[in-house]
């Protein structure tokens, strides 16, 4: 089945990050990020894995009050370019349902060195995952599902 | 006073997406807390936990609620 991707074009400065309720084409993104001045890029994908508190995954549904998580993404989104002198930045996190091996989030960074791509890309997603209203009801193989509690890094 | 409640996630398994509730005048965030813990006790351990929001802005358990305001309930985050 042909998937059908979100729509995804270099944007201003103001609206780079997104809620979709699409798949995500890394690819798309990836080539959205280059910058004259960006020596290094880094993308984080987080994606759905087939496995959580001992059960079998089948997929996952996020929600998020959309409003909220987008003012929060792109507030961590410009806290991050000042802080790690950023050329390029952006967080896209999907809603719905999505399926093993697909990104529920992507993170790009681009900056002159790799040092300051790397910590941003951390920085940013650590941020969105402890503090963006946005949140995953797993679906198991058994039929039963469960709303993810804090972080699995706690 | 009557002020609109929305919530999300794991919290629709105690309460409606969306509902009306009346509160005092001058009632503050901790007071909807509690109130919302006697309404329904089985989600007091999740509520407890909850960020509260109004105007898409986080707010302390000293806010004072106004008259027909929306408060969003923010379970703890789950995404990423």
């Amino acid at each position: 089945m042909k998937k059908e991707y979100a729509l995804f074009l270099p944007q201003a400065e103001d609206e780079y990050e997104m809620i979709s309720e699409s798949p995500i084409d890394l690819v798309a993104v990836m080539a959205s990020m280059h910058h004259p001045k960006a020596g290094a890029i880094v993308l984080f994908s987080g994606e759905v894995r087939n496995h959580s508190k001992n059960k079998e995954v089948s997929h996952l549904v996020y929600e998020a009050y959309v409003p909220m998580a987008k003012k929060m993404i792109r507030e961590v989104i410009e806290e991050a370019k000042k802080k790690y002198n950023l050329h390029h930045a952006i967080c896209v996190h999907r809603v719905g349902q999505v399926e093993v091996c697909e990104t529920a989030i992507v993170v790009v960074t681009a900056s002159s060195h790799r040092e300051e791509a790397y910590a941003a890309n951390r920085f940013i997603i650590e941020k969105v995952k402890h503090e963006a209203p946005i949140w995953k009801n797993e679906f198991f193989t058994d039929g039963t599902s469960e709303w993810g509690g804090n972080c699995s890094c706690h | 006073m009557q002020v609109t409640i929305t919530v999300f996630a794991a919290l629709k398994t105690y309460f409606k997406n969306e509902f009306y509730l009346e509160v005092d005048e001058q009632a503050s965030v901790s007071q909807l807390m509690e109130k919302l813990m006697v309404l329904n006790p089985l989600a007091t351990s999740v509520i407890a936990r909850c960020r509260f929001a109004v105007d898409n802005n986080f707010v302390s358990s000293d806010y004072v609620l106004n008259h027909e305001e929306r408060i969003c309930i923010i379970p703890p985050s789950s995404g990423g």
